[in-house]
């Protein structure tokens, strides 16, 4: 079940919106159900403490409190690395990036008299619900690595292969649609699947994404026409993983 | 014979090794073994047949392997010919060791082995600690490297100048004949002279290092200016505001006064809401930039914020924690920064609802800078976008990313992410507070 948390230091619009979202759930008789709405961010971060949860989480961006919303969204996401922070905020200077970047926010509502509150709350209910329910049926398998503060996760599907930077300890991922680097061995990273091979010193490729290959130049196509390179002694191993 | 034959082949090897270690370009690894084998091999009936000179085929073909390693003219060129002065270096020490401390002679040195292999040995000793100096000194200045690019061809000049007088002065010694004399007399002219262009080398690049700084500084004080002049207009608009803000509140009080509510509501609707959302709209999206404290930084952005702005972008910067320090030099963080807002600010131009958003996010241990602009004609392919020169704009207009990876590969606590979601280009730098 997908449990939902309020915090928000202003009463009437706490109990506006745990009200617009227990409307919600109730009408579309959905799978998850309000587990706290307080002004306390300490309460939530008790609660999350001691119960393996998914959640969602609506927090107010000026707590009257030591901490702000941003923060605890930050502790927040030491317990439930997988759940959904929306963040709800006077600030007109948007902030969006940082919400985004810092605590992996879903969303942020800006609560003024011109924005429907009800409609965005109710939009980051049915996200939240629709990412809950693809984590529930996931297969697929997913590459994840830590890097200083930050989570890299991709699906091994898309992954192309994996190159050294010049600076040691430094690895590049490439996909399609994204180059990210991070720190780690290739060493690892080829123990991880079959499907990682290891063709060349500074290189790992995901022989399920290989167009073709050039014997003469060891050159590797990816199914996106980027280009890796195989070195002379893995070549016959990569042959014949490939037939 | 042998010691000819022995002789050549080591000083090849060196020569090929040395050229290997500092061209720098990674893989290869078979290829280059044979070439080294191969060239060496047949480097003693080069030198028979056709003398001293025989060494610049050697040198050429060594040129050639490079440029089709590294496509890179001038470093393909230079490093040889620097290799080929280390070399020469070294004999000539190594031949000074010889005469002073074992008290061998020239010719003894030429005929007879074990003499000639003491003399191998320390050439090869000095030749590594040269090349180990040179890789230090190349790495210590790695990350002004890229500054010194227009100054290449001038490089390649005086390496070449260095190699045409260094051979010209052994090929006036052959003739003479190599007596211990000459060969004291060329060491000492030719370490003087490896002093002297070392010392060239220093100056030129201390002082392309000033340039860039000073060029930055007098570049940074334009900026704040601008900054400046945007905060009084910004102040200006703030004046006008109160001026109407006041108004508004008078005919407000009016209408309440008279217990209009439904005038009211009328004169709210139309004029009081329109007019705040104006005021969010407008030029307020400097004030994130307080938080960014460091001022080299701080005036990139005002740059090209005001740049963005005056072609009719919609641009904004965050800075929700204050910024005090970035681990990284300010002039490379500077060009790195204007490297990704010039793309993004390429990209949005001459489109509508384009949009660049800046965040400046300060995480425990790192600082992530972030911009996240529109694209608007084709989604570019990622790969593309890396390759040397390339530009969605034609060839060699834009600076390209590949520029953005040399420029932060050189620092190991600094981290590039790239990725296109949906019609959206995001760029991430994160500086790690410490390597990592």
């Amino acid at each position: 079940m997908l449990e939902i948390f309020i915090c928000e230091d202003d009463k009437k619009q706490k109990e506006r919106i745990t009200k617009y979202i227990k409307d919600y759930i109730m009408i579309e008789e959905l799978d998850m159900r309000v587990a706290l709405s307080t002004d306390n961010p300490d309460e939530i971060i008790e609660y999350v403490q001691s119960n393996n949860i998914n959640g969602l989480y609506f927090l107010d961006v000026d707590l009257k409190h030591e901490k702000s919303g941003i923060v605890l969204g930050a502790e927040i996401r030491k317990y439930d690395s997988r759940g959904s922070i929306v963040f709800v905020t006077t600030h007109s200077e948007l902030t969006y990036l940082t919400f985004l970047y810092k605590v992996e926010a879903l969303d942020y509502i800006i609560k003024d008299d011109f924005t429907d509150i009800q409609k965005r709350v109710i939009d980051c209910i049915k996200t939240a619900n629709e990412r809950y329910m693809s984590n529930q049926n996931e297969t697929k398998k997913r590459f994840q690595i830590k890097s200083g503060d930050k989570v890299i996760s991709e699906e091994y599907s898309n992954i192309l292969f994996f190159e050294t930077s010049p600076k040691l300890h430094k690895i590049v991922m490439h996909t399609d649609q994204r180059q990210v680097e991070f720190y780690g061995k290739l060493k690892e990273i080829e123990e991880l699947d079959d499907c990682f091979y290891r063709c060349h010193n500074s290189f790992v490729v995901n022989i399920e994404n290989i167009a073709n290959i050039d014997k003469k130049t060891r050159e590797i196509t990816m199914e996106n026409g980027e280009v890796c390179f195989a070195s002379s002694r893995y070549m016959k191993e990569l042959n014949n993983l490939l037939k | 014979m042998l010691i000819t034959y022995i002789g050549s082949f080591t000083q090849v090897v060196v020569l090929c090794l040395i050229n290997f270690y500092l061209l720098k370009a990674n893989g290869f690894m078979k290829e280059r073994l044979l070439f080294i084998f191969g060239i060496a091999s047949i480097a003693a009936f080069v030198f028979l047949y056709i003398g001293l000179m025989g060494i610049f085929i050697l040198v050429i073909l060594t040129i050639a392997i490079n440029y089709r390693h590294t496509k890179d003219k001038v470093a393909s060129t230079t490093v040889p010919l620097y290799s080929l002065m280390i070399l020469v270096l070294s004999d000539h020490l190594s031949f000074l060791t010889d005469i002073y401390i074992f008290n061998h002679t020239v010719d003894s040195v030429a005929m007879y082995l074990p003499n000639f292999l003491l003399h191998l040995l320390f050439f090869v000793l000095f030749a590594i600690m040269f090349s180990f100096i040179t890789n230090l000194v190349i790495s210590y200045v790695k990350q002004w490297i890229p500054f010194v690019r227009k100054y290449s061809m001038f490089l390649l000049l005086l390496t070449v100048l260095t190699i045409a007088f260094i051979y010209i002065n052994i090929l006036i010694s052959n003739r003479e004949g190599f007596s211990r004399e000459i060969i004291q007399l060329n060491s000492y002219i030719f370490l003087v002279y490896v002093i002297f262009f070392v010392s060239i080398l220093g100056i030129l690049l201390s002082s392309i290092v000033k340039e860039v700084k000073v060029k930055a500084k007098q570049e940074e004080y334009r900026q704040l200016r601008n900054y400046s002049e945007n905060l009084e207009e910004m102040y200006g608009e703030l004046q006008k505001f109160r001026h109407d803000y006041i108004n508004i509140l008078a005919s407000m009080s009016e209408y309440i006064r008279a217990g209009n509510i439904n005038q009211l509501k009328d004169y709210f609707n139309e004029k009081v809401l329109p007019a705040s959302q104006h005021i969010r709209l407008n030029n307020y999206k400097l004030g994130a930039l307080k938080n960014i404290k460091v001022t080299e930084v701080k005036g990139t952005l005002v740059s090209k914020l005001i740049k963005a702005q005056d072609s009719g972008i919609d641009i904004s910067i965050e800075a929700v924690d204050p910024i005090e320090q970035i681990k990284m030099d300010s002039i490379s963080l500077c060009r790195c920064l204007g490297i990704i807002l010039d793309n993004a600010i390429e990209e949005t131009a001459n489109h509508e609802n384009s949009k660049i958003t800046i965040a400046f996010i300060k995480k425990e241990k790192s600082i992530l800078i972030v911009v996240v602009n529109t694209i608007s004609g084709e989604i570019p392919k990622l790969s593309k976008l890396f390759k040397k020169g390339y530009s969605t704009k034609g060839e060699n207009r834009g600076i390209g990313l590949g520029n953005l990876k040399e420029l932060t590969s050189s620092y190991e606590n600094i981290t590039l992410e790239t990725k296109i979601e949906g019609r959206q280009f995001f760029q991430g730098i994160e500086v790690f507070d410490r390597g990592a």
